[in-house]
């Protein structure tokens, strides 16, 4: 509206991500997803009278990788915390978490570009598009609470099961450097990507492994002063943190355009009707009345743990793009799509190295096409991932050398690979046993085209006549006889030979 | 000057504990003269400096499976249980908000 | 052969030279108790008559085969009721733990069932092991055996009565801010806090997490050595426990035998100890007992702990924050008591801990939950800290001009039922003494130095440097033999005929 003021949004993100070990953070009982109610817990967990925690060696290993992949520093020495709150999922009355010295402090992460990028100050108001550095405030190490189930029509009780308590969780939180909603979906999205490369978090926002929490406030556009922030929790899918943030970012700035002001407050998201519904207000804010945990004496970190933790950083997900961009001369949505996950980068890598040691761009690209296209496909026909996909990195190697030796047709090659996936056999073998193999003796042939000729006497007279796009329909017969392996070019001269003449 | 008589019944509602009739006579006063007792700390000035004794660092354990409770040793001991699950009154309003 | 108030040492000898079995000496120890308890009220839980004899046979059958696991195998132990036990309720005596069964033991009762001793039962205890008196418990107070009338000291009072009255030689207690040395004071028994982080506290249900250590009664200061070796050592479990190996220390009090414990040692009093409240006759006994150190070689010197008469204020915030927040399990949901679940879950919750907990407890939870809320956290919980670490460093300067520190362990002989519960303020201040030890870590006995004139016991109690149990014990061993308080028999309790 012309005249009308703008207003800008700033918004801050909290994850948690779930931490990939075997076992709880201070227990050993194993984290496996989907365990029965109540199968999972031992007294540490459980918060029997008497019980003590001990750290995982892992979770904290886990951390420090995050940490650097996020470019934290690493504090040498750091304090778990009690926070203390009562809640039926909660079972000791307190959460062993990080407050005033947690594990790592003063990171970032690019968004906007994929890959190089010249970082821009937070305060720019870069649009989206743009590459801009988010600033991450701390990451620090914090038990997982158990679940509480609210039946519907279940009266009066809640019922608890509290296997996920003691699941190791990092929490991760950013400055409120972050201006829209897209932004907010996109370094949720780079944030998984990193933690799924380096074998921190497997990601999975359905089951809860990332979790993620949003605080956001409306200014005049140009203020700086920060507005009243709400937070809004239980947004499990990118979809949800950007819906949600659009919803509140309209609903706060309505408010502020009416003269109104803005409640501080949390709010759920409802995924199903797409609103955030205010939480009931209590009686007084949270005093989590946080001191030091008096059962772990301080972590601590030496710099040789560090330097051993950045040596065994995989390559993150942006210089991987990066690097196959530069190398390869992929475009940046074909390097986006190939590195979406660290085992299908890693398949792609080594099936270009399989097929050209010397890896050159065109192999690359080749390889590119065939990994983005048809593995993909059969992928997600099959609703897998790359891991269970039963083609080996040499197998698209081989099968493309069968293209190369002209042994096989493209289209043929699709239905090849389908047969090595579906029975897990080398290309070769496929090729044969599915009768694939590309028909270039010009015998058989000739075979072929006489009998289509013959048979199909009106579009013949059709093509002697001019009508050329029946010719496709012929070359398409001459095809189908062959099963699809007719070397098409050969069978197309051919074809065209025998129209001809007479 | 310690905790005032409301001090104490606000310190109660965070601590979720509901006084007796009768403790809620006493308490108060008692934990008045705690308080101020407790306040001579204040004639301590602030100390700086590394600690006494060397403090020692948390030990770590290895990311290895053990033994679980069988569901009714963990569950046993739970005034009200629905199969599998622990039950207790209705939570309403959320997270934290009991 | 009687076996009410033989030291374990001797049990132990009569049991390896086949002069006794442990089956005989465990059965008069279940009589002794069901005789005596009545009056005592020191015991919660009393095992099954048959199973503690069929394990004292077991014992017995290990012994004959050249298998005793330990040294004080077959001996009848009792222990304080915050330690979990399958075989046993834990309700620390309290009502909001009434009848609850831990599902696992504390890993010292692994260990006293690995070293062979016989678990005859849990003992009574201030409710969550606040108090000094055992005038908390919910289940009603336990009686000094010297007195009926008055209290046995806390909140270990019932494992010190116990063996103070002889029904067991060994027990165990918990000591956070000298729950364990107090009693035995009052009691007239031997009874020793270990360094912080001696003994593992897995499975002890912690009231102050940075204070607590599970502590040995016995006795003799030999058989709080010999008890000590078995339970002490790091334990995976407990990220506190620390890796200090655990030293022989019953054979390094032999080497220390005719009094070379206190030849040498250099032994400081500190000023701040003599305050008013100080009992006349419990300064007269520390006085005795330095004199007899000096005849034995030992040399005495003034020391100052400066910030001593903030220990009471220090200990008093920290503790309650720590137990503020470690009992706020307490709920409802998962164990214990559950009432007022009609009203909602905050109900449940507040009305479960009105009716399952007692004044005492309240008081300390609402003390520490003020000192950890916002705005007064760095008035109240961060001045504590700061002052604790003060007080370390006093010990720690006192330390190096002295190896022991000695001195009164309660200001007072054992005082009536009732005489202290109307101020609560009253009964904190005769922690006075006993706490700094807890706040320091440092490892502290008391053992018997006398007898009132109206014949109550008074100890004497001895501080050292952290890990620094065997020449605690060894001076211990040697004022022990000197001062010849030990095993004194209080008149309601003869030995049995």
């Amino acid at each position: 509206m012309v005249g009308a003021p703008r207003y800008e949004a700033v918004i801050g993100l909290e994850v948690h991500a779930q931490l990939l070990t075997k076992t709880k953070i201070f227990c050993a009982c194993p984290t496996r997803f989907g365990a029965g109610a109540n199968t999972q817990v031992c007294p540490v967990c459980l918060g029997l009278p008497g019980s003590l925690p001990v750290l995982n060696e892992h979770a904290v290993a886990l951390a420090i990788r995050a940490a650097l992949a996020l470019n934290l520093t690493v504090e040498p020495r750091s304090i778990f915390a009690r926070k203390n709150y009562f809640y039926p999922d909660l079972p000791k009355g307190y959460q062993i978490s990080q407050y005033a010295e947690p594990l790592a402090r003063n990171g970032w992460m690019e968004i906007g570009d994929r890959g190089a990028g010249a970082s821009v100050g937070p305060a720019s108001g870069a649009t989206a598009g743009a590459p801009r550095r988010i600033r991450i405030h701390r990451l620090h190490l914090e038990e997982d609470a158990g679940k509480s189930f609210h039946p519907e029509g279940g009266g009066d009780e809640s019922l608890i099961d509290l296997n996920r308590c003691g699941v190791p969780l990092i929490e991760i939180v950013t400055e409120p450097d972050l201006r829209t909603p897209r932004g907010a979906g996109e370094y949720v999205e780079r944030l998984k990507e990193i933690l799924e490369f380096t074998e921190v978090c497997d990601g999975n926002m359905e089951e809860g492994s990332l979790r993620c929490d949003v605080n956001v406030s409306v200014r005049p556009a140009g203020a700086t002063a920060l507005g009243v922030k709400t937070e809004i929790k239980n947004l499990n899918s990118i979809k949800g943190v950007v819906a949600g943030l659009e919803a509140e970012i309209a609903r706060q700035t309505r408010v502020l355009a009416g003269g109104g002001a803005v409640v501080q407050e949390t709010l759920l998201w409802d995924a199903r009707r797409e609103v955030a519904v205010p939480m009931r207000s209590k009686e007084e804010a949270h005093d989590y009345r946080y001191f030091p945990e008096p059962d772990l004496p301080p972590l601590v970190v030496t710099p040789a743990e560090i330097e051993r933790a950045r040596r065994s950083l995989p390559e993150l997900p942006a210089a991987r793009r990066a690097r196959l961009v530069a190398a390869f001369g992929l475009t940046p949505y074909d390097a986006g799509v190939l590195t979406a996950t660290r085992a299908l980068a890693d398949y792609y890598e080594a099936a270009v190295a399989a097929y050209d040691p010397a890896k050159g761009a065109a192999a690359a690209k080749r390889v590119a096409n065939w990994v983005q296209g048809e593995v993909l496909r059969l992928l997600k026909d099959g609703n897998r991932d790359i891991g269970a996909f039963r083609v080996a990195p040499s197998g698209i190697a081989d099968l493309l050398r069968l293209l190369d030796a002209g042994e096989v047709s493209n289209l043929a090659a699709k239905g090849v690979l389908a047969e090595m996936d579906a029975k897990g056999i080398c290309a070769r073998a496929a090729m044969e046993a599915g009768g694939h193999r590309q028909i270039s003796d010009e015998g058989v042939l000739r075979e072929a085209v006489r009998r289509v000729i013959a048979e199909n006497p009106d579009p013949v007279a059709q093509v002697r006549a001019g009508k050329e796009k029946t010719f496709a329909f012929l070359v398409g017969q001459v095809m189908k006889a062959t099963r699809g392996t007719a070397n098409p070019a050969l069978a197309t001269k051919i074809l065209r030979e025998g129209i001809g003449k007479s | 000057m310690g905790i005032s008589r409301d001090e104490v019944f606000r310190v109660a509602r965070l601590a979720h504990i509901d006084l007796t009739a009768a403790e809620a006579e006493s308490l108060p006063a008692q934990l008045d003269r705690i308080v101020e007792y407790v306040r001579q700390l204040e004639a301590v000035p602030p100390a700086g400096g590394e600690a006494a004794f060397e403090t020692p660092r948390t030990p770590l354990r290895a990311d290895e499976p053990g033994p679980c409770l069988p569901m009714n040793d963990a569950l046993g001991a739970a005034p009200a249980r629905r199969g599998d699950l622990l039950a207790v009154p209705r939570v309403i309003g959320g997270e934290d908000s009991a | 052969m009687t076996f009410a108030y033989r030291r374990a040492r001797a049990l132990a000898d009569d049991l390896a030279a086949g002069r006794a079995t442990s089956e005989a000496i465990v059965a008069a120890a279940l009589d002794r108790i069901a005789r005596h308890d009545a009056a005592l009220h020191a015991c919660l839980a009393v095992a099954d008559r048959e199973r503690a004899l069929e394990e004292a046979r077991r014992q017995d059958r290990l012994r004959a085969e050249g298998g005793a696991p330990s040294r004080l195998a077959g001996i009848p132990i009792l222990i304080k009721d915050n330690m979990v036990t399958r075989a046993f309720p834990t309700t620390c005596g309290s009502r909001i733990l009434e009848g609850y069964r831990a599902p696992y033991d504390a890993a010292v009762v692994e260990r006293l069932a690995a070293a062979g001793l016989v678990l005859l039962g849990k003992t009574n205890m201030d409710e969550f092991a606040m108090g000094s008196s055992t005038e908390n418990s919910a289940f009603g107070p336990t009686r000094n055996p010297w007195d009926l009338e008055r209290v046995p000291g806390g909140s270990s009072g019932g494992s010190a009565a116990a063996v103070a009255a002889g029904l067991v030689p060994l027990a165990l207690g918990s000591d956070t801010g000298g729950s364990v040395r107090q009693p035995a004071s009052l009691c007239g028994v031997v009874g020793l806090k270990p360094s912080y982080g001696r003994v593992s506290r897995y499975g002890l249900v912690a009231f102050a997490s940075s204070l607590d250590q599970i502590s040995p009664f016995a006795r003799s200061v030999e058989d709080v050595a010999l008890l000590l070796e078995i339970i002490a050592g790091r334990d995976a479990r407990d990220a506190t426990s620390r890796e200090e190996p655990v030293p022989r220390y019953a054979d390094a009090l032999a080497a220390a035998a005719n009094g070379h414990g206190l030849r040498g040692v250099r032994i400081g009093i500190p000023r701040e100890y003599f305050v008013e409240g100080l009992d006349p006759e419990v300064e007269a006994a520390v006085r005795r007992a330095l004199d007899v150190a000096r005849a034995a070689g030992a040399t005495v010197r003034d020391v100052s702990l400066p910030n001593l008469p903030y220990g009471i204020a220090t200990y008093y915030l920290i503790a309650t924050a720590e137990a503020s927040s470690n009992l706020a399990r307490y709920d409802g949901v998962k164990y214990g008591l559950r009432v007022g679940a009609e009203s909602g879950l905050r109900g449940m919750y507040h009305a479960t801990r009105r009716e399952g907990f007692g004044a005492e407890v309240k008081r300390r939870i609402l003390l520490g939950t003020f000192a950890l809320s916002s705005g007064y956290y760095e008035a109240y919980y961060g001045r504590a800290q700061a002052v604790r670490e003060r007080i370390r460093r006093d010990f720690a300067r006192a330390f190096e001009e002295v190896d022991l520190v000695l001195g009164p362990t309660a200001p007072t002989p054992a005082f009536r039922i009732g005489e202290k519960t109307a101020d609560p303020l009253t009964m904190y201040l005769s922690d006075i003494y006993t706490l700094p030890a807890n706040l320091a870590e440092l490892p502290g006995i008391s053992i018997p130095a006398g007898a009132s004139r109206a014949g109550l016991p008074i100890g004497v109690q001895i501080l050292a440097r952290p890990f620094d149990e065997p020449r605690l014990l060894a001076a211990s061993h040697a004022l022990e033999a000197r001062l010849e308080a030990a095993d004194a028999r209080p008149p309601r309790f003869p030995g049995d005929a």
